[in-house]
């Protein structure tokens, strides 16, 4: 019910406004803003040691800001945790919950620190992560997995319209990475708005539809993942019967580039995979073009690849883009 | 917002899941009966030797009186043993035993000698990991997270503390009650025993002596047991709070009360020593009349000084908790 | 749903409730004892004393046991005596042997240092009078703190400094009544009891300028012997022989008190007085 009434009143679910966190003497995080919108899953990139993880305390009031404001549907989140976190489900790096006690009575525990959630509701969040089979043992019997499970049905409890998860996939298999990425669009589908943090850009790029990059405890891009990716560049490959004939012909056109061997950030793997290959920048959408035009010099193409920019290139391309202009 | 009582649920709950209190409980099972043991063989030596109580405490008056006479012994010790003579011979004057061997009597003399180490200690079971647990096993995460203000969630833990103590002291009550029934019978509710000795300097003061039942002098022998066990307990919440591992904080307040009893024996002659909380632990000893570890030292003043060290921590540990940040 | 989970829904309810209960008993018993210590009421009345027991009337050979009391000063508290036993302990063991009968102490309420005077007054003490009622046997020793004004803790001597022939002329007279009282009071809490009293020896006998005390020791001796006739239930055991000869041998290494051997020699003076 609450839930509803916050989307129709507000687009922006979560709004962070210029946080700054000084330790000691040391500034940890300079300059962070972002908005997250309702429905949306948002990802948050970094490095590790980039201030990911104090930033996603300071969301959750586990740290309190030096200056700056978290407010969640409008409420501050330093000044009133009371009511603002009463939006908020999250989990902060490991799911760890009490092991002296079954996975119910873990609940129960949370469930009575927020008013207005009933055992229906408990049964109900057990039922979404699948977990009623063994909710009634003791969690140290848990493996790492069902204790994720564990901490997400927590974390939905209270029915929240955002839900911040740092490092969902770590130490999970890849199949349970599958399936948590599934049941993540799941949660946005229904309408809730998800916070994912997460060092791996793949991963970003396959979940979240927005991206704040951070990096030396400041955002320094703010944007749809597509876009970022776009911004960055991707690199397309080509490998030919005869490269000597491919590379006269990309080079005596004007809207491709070629990169060469120490400018770029390729996965070693990829081009051992690629003999010869050559790298250029070009746009997407005349890859069909130049096929034909290849085909009738009669230059026979073994391969053609396209590949994303990694993290470090983006880094490297965003810092340049700022130190440019 | 969460009310209160539930959150004093969660952490009922959480303490009692803990088996801390079946911890506390097992020692005292399995110690008590090793007391009661002892003060079998005592009061069968006594019964061997004496005809009569009254012989055998006019011998512990001679006995006493004979080593004040040595002087080769300290003041202080002098002081306690003139007052335990005059104690005595008021007794005896009013033939009155003191010290019949029932269940009642027992208890009361466990309670007295377990006061200043043994309840501390069981407290600081409960006590010292109620939230430096929380951080190390990173629930605290989990707990800071709801909706809820940090005052009331340590709140809630304080009051958690308070019942608990409630819950040793009279658990500790209980079974060494029914443990040296066993021994010596479970009578001796109604028989007197005279408090309100008042020790004045070398001497003792008669004027406002008068005798309550043993029923009685243990149920206030347990309130200021239980007085000075809650202030250990809120000082190792304070301590559990800024130290953040609970075996740093559980070694802290353990060293803290051994030197407070190490003090509270030998450090008459350094009077500054009074304002300490943990020379003040001993509440029983008004009751009991027998002479306190430093010369001026009252109930009015144990109680004063206890009480400012006990809102001190709270607020302490009140003003740290709430700011805080949880970084690891 | 589960066991686990009903079981936990009646633990907090039942928890809950004994601790606030404890809690509850715990405020009355603390509000209890800040009232009585401020406040304090009158107290309940002490109940009615039950008797204690008194010693049975008749000779010592008719009892079937003997209970014993000791009363006076450091010679029978035991002072000097490394084994601790003293001659009291040592009379009792040796009085089961030679009578065959249960022997028990009831009291030894001698103490170091103690005064005539002092005995006189500690008989008006409820304790000690009990204790001597109950007594078939009182064995008592009394006088060398006043006759030989040794310092109160009986252990020290100043090497015959404080002792002179002259000064203990002075004092028997002084000291003689209340010996007088002792007998009297001793009479009047015990009519039955056989009062043992033993009598002085002189320590200084080795000491060329204090062998004259003896003389006058023995006129001390003389007038308890006198007392004791006149009660016609008491004894005098003289001792100044036994430390005549030997001192060095039955002294302790205070040269006062007895050493082991010295009360075994008392002890054994006692038991043939008996019997």
């Amino acid at each position: 019910m609450d839930k509803t009434r916050i989307e129709s009143d507000r687009d922006v679910i979560l709004s962070v406004q210029g946080l700054k966190k000084n330790i000691g003497r040391k500034t940890i995080i300079r300059n962070v803003s972002f908005d997250v919108r309702a429905g949306e899953i948002f990802g948050f990139l970094g490095p590790n040691g980039s201030g990911k993880t104090t930033t996603i305390r300071m969301l959750v009031d586990l740290i309190k800001p030096t200056s700056g404001r978290v407010l969640v549907c409008g409420e501050d989140v330093n000044r009133h945790p009371e009511l603002a976190l009463r939006y908020v489900g999250c989990i902060v790096e490991n799911p760890e919950m009490y092991p002296y006690l079954t996975g119910w009575e873990n609940l129960e525990h949370f469930a009575r620190m927020q008013e207005g959630i009933t055992r229906e509701r408990i049964r109900e969040v057990v039922d979404i992560v699948q977990m009623d089979k063994r909710i009634h043992d003791k969690v140290k019997t848990y493996s790492l997995g069902m204790r994720q499970r564990l901490g997400i049905a927590q974390a939905l409890l209270g029915s929240p319209g955002l839900l911040i998860l740092d490092e969902p996939t770590n130490g999970l298999d890849p199949k349970g990475i599958k399936e948590l990425r599934e049941f993540i669009r799941k949660l946005a589908d229904s309408g809730m708005s998800l916070f994912i943090s997460s060092h791996l850009l793949s991963e970003i790029q396959l979940m979240c539809d927005r991206v704040a990059i951070i990096a030396g405890g400041e955002v320094i891009a703010v944007g749809s993942v597509d876009e970022l990716v776009k911004q960055a560049g991707s690199y397309t490959l080509w490998q030919f019967d005869k490269p000597e004939a491919g590379l006269r012909l990309l080079e005596g056109s004007g809207d491709v580039a070629i990169v060469g061997d120490g400018e770029h950030r390729i996965d070693e793997a990829l081009l051992a995979s690629l003999p010869g290959a050559i790298v250029t920048v070009m746009d997407e959408e005349s890859i069909p073009e130049w096929i034909e035009r290849f085909v009738a010099a009669g230059v026979r193409i073994l391969a053609v690849h396209k590949t994303a920019p990694s993290l470090e290139e983006l880094f490297l391309k965003l810092t340049e883009g700022e130190s440019v202009g | 917002m969460a009310n209160l009582l539930a959150l004093i649920h969660n952490e009922t709950i959480k303490v009692w899941r803990k088996k801390r209190f079946a911890v506390v409980a097992l020692v005292l099972i399995v110690l008590i009966p090793v007391f009661v043991y002892a003060q079998m063989k005592i009061a069968q030596n006594n019964a061997s030797k004496f005809a009569d109580w009254r012989s055998e405490l006019q011998q512990r008056i001679t006995d006493n009186t004979n080593a004040l006479s040595s002087e080769r012994i300290p003041e202080e010790w002098k002081r306690w043993r003139r007052a335990l003579v005059q104690q005595l011979q008021y007794y005896l004057d009013h033939d009155v035993n003191p010290n019949t061997p029932n269940a009642v009597t027992f208890t009361s003399s466990f309670l007295e000698n377990s006061v200043s180490l043994f309840i501390p200690l069981m407290v600081l079971a409960v006590a010292s990991d109620l939230v430096s647990a929380e951080r190390s096993t990173g629930t605290i995460k989990m707990l800071l997270t709801r909706p809820v203000r940090r005052w009331r969630i340590l709140l809630s833990k304080w009051v958690t503390l308070i019942l608990y103590v409630s819950l040793i002291v009279v658990a500790t009550v209980a079974l060494a009650y029914l443990i040296s029934g066993l021994a010596f019978g479970y009578e001796g509710w109604g028989e007197p025993v005279f408090v309100g000795f008042e020790p004045q300097g070398s001497d003792i003061e008669l004027g406002a002596v008068h005798a309550v039942t043993r029923g009685a002098y243990l149920l206030m022998e347990m309130g200021l047991v239980w007085f000075s066990a809650l202030v250990v307990a809120t000082i190792a919440l304070m301590v559990s709070v800024l130290l953040r591992s609970t075996a740093a904080s559980l070694v802290t307040m353990m060293a803290a009360v051994i030197s407070g009893m190490i003090l509270a024996n030998m450090a008459s002659s350094w009077h500054s020593a009074k304002y300490l909380f943990n020379v003040n632990l001993d509440l029983t000893v008004y009751l009991q009349g027998t002479p306190p570890p430093i010369e001026g030292m009252t109930l009015g003043f144990s109680l004063a000084v206890l009480g400012v060290w006990g809102a001190a921590a709270l607020a302490t540990a009140f003003a740290v908790f709430t700011k805080q940040d949880i970084l690891a | 749903m589960s066991k686990g989970k009903s079981g936990n829904s009646r633990l907090w309810p039942i928890l809950g409730l004994t601790m606030l209960l404890c809690t509850a008993l715990m405020l009355v018993g603390f509000a209890a004892a800040l009232r009585d210590a401020w406040f304090p009421s009158r107290g309940i009345a002490v109940p009615e004393a039950s008797e204690p027991p008194k010693a049975a009337e008749g000779g010592l050979a008719d009892k079937p046991q003997w209970l014993v009391a000791a009363l006076g000063d450091s010679l029978t508290r035991g002072t000097g005596d490394e084994t601790g036993e003293g001659y009291v302990k040592r009379t009792v063991a040796l009085l089961k042997e030679a009578s065959g009968k249960p022997v028990k102490l009831v009291n030894n309420l001698a103490v170091n240092g103690l005064t005539a005077i002092r005995l006189s007054d500690q008989l008006e003490q409820r304790g000690v009078q009990q204790a001597v009622a109950q007594a078939d046997i009182v064995l008592l020793t009394i006088g060398g703190n006043d006759l030989f004004q040794i310092a109160q803790s009986g252990g020290s001597i100043a090497e015959g400094r404080d002792v002179s022939p002259e000064l203990l002329e002075r004092l028997i007279p002084q000291t003689e009544p209340l010996l007088d009282e002792i007998f009297e009071k001793l009479r009047r809490i015990n009519p039955n009891a056989r009062i043992v009293y033993v009598g002085l020896y002189n320590p200084f006998y080795d000491m060329e300028q204090a062998r004259s005390m003896s003389a006058h020791i023995l006129d001390w001796n003389d007038y308890a012997h006198r007392l004791a006739a006149a009660d016609g239930n008491a004894t005098v055991v003289p001792t100044y022989d036994l430390f005549e000869s030997n001192v060095k041998a039955y002294l302790s290494s205070d040269h006062f008190h007895p050493n082991a051997k010295g009360y075994e020699r008392i002890a054994a003076r006692i038991v043939q007085s008996l019997e």
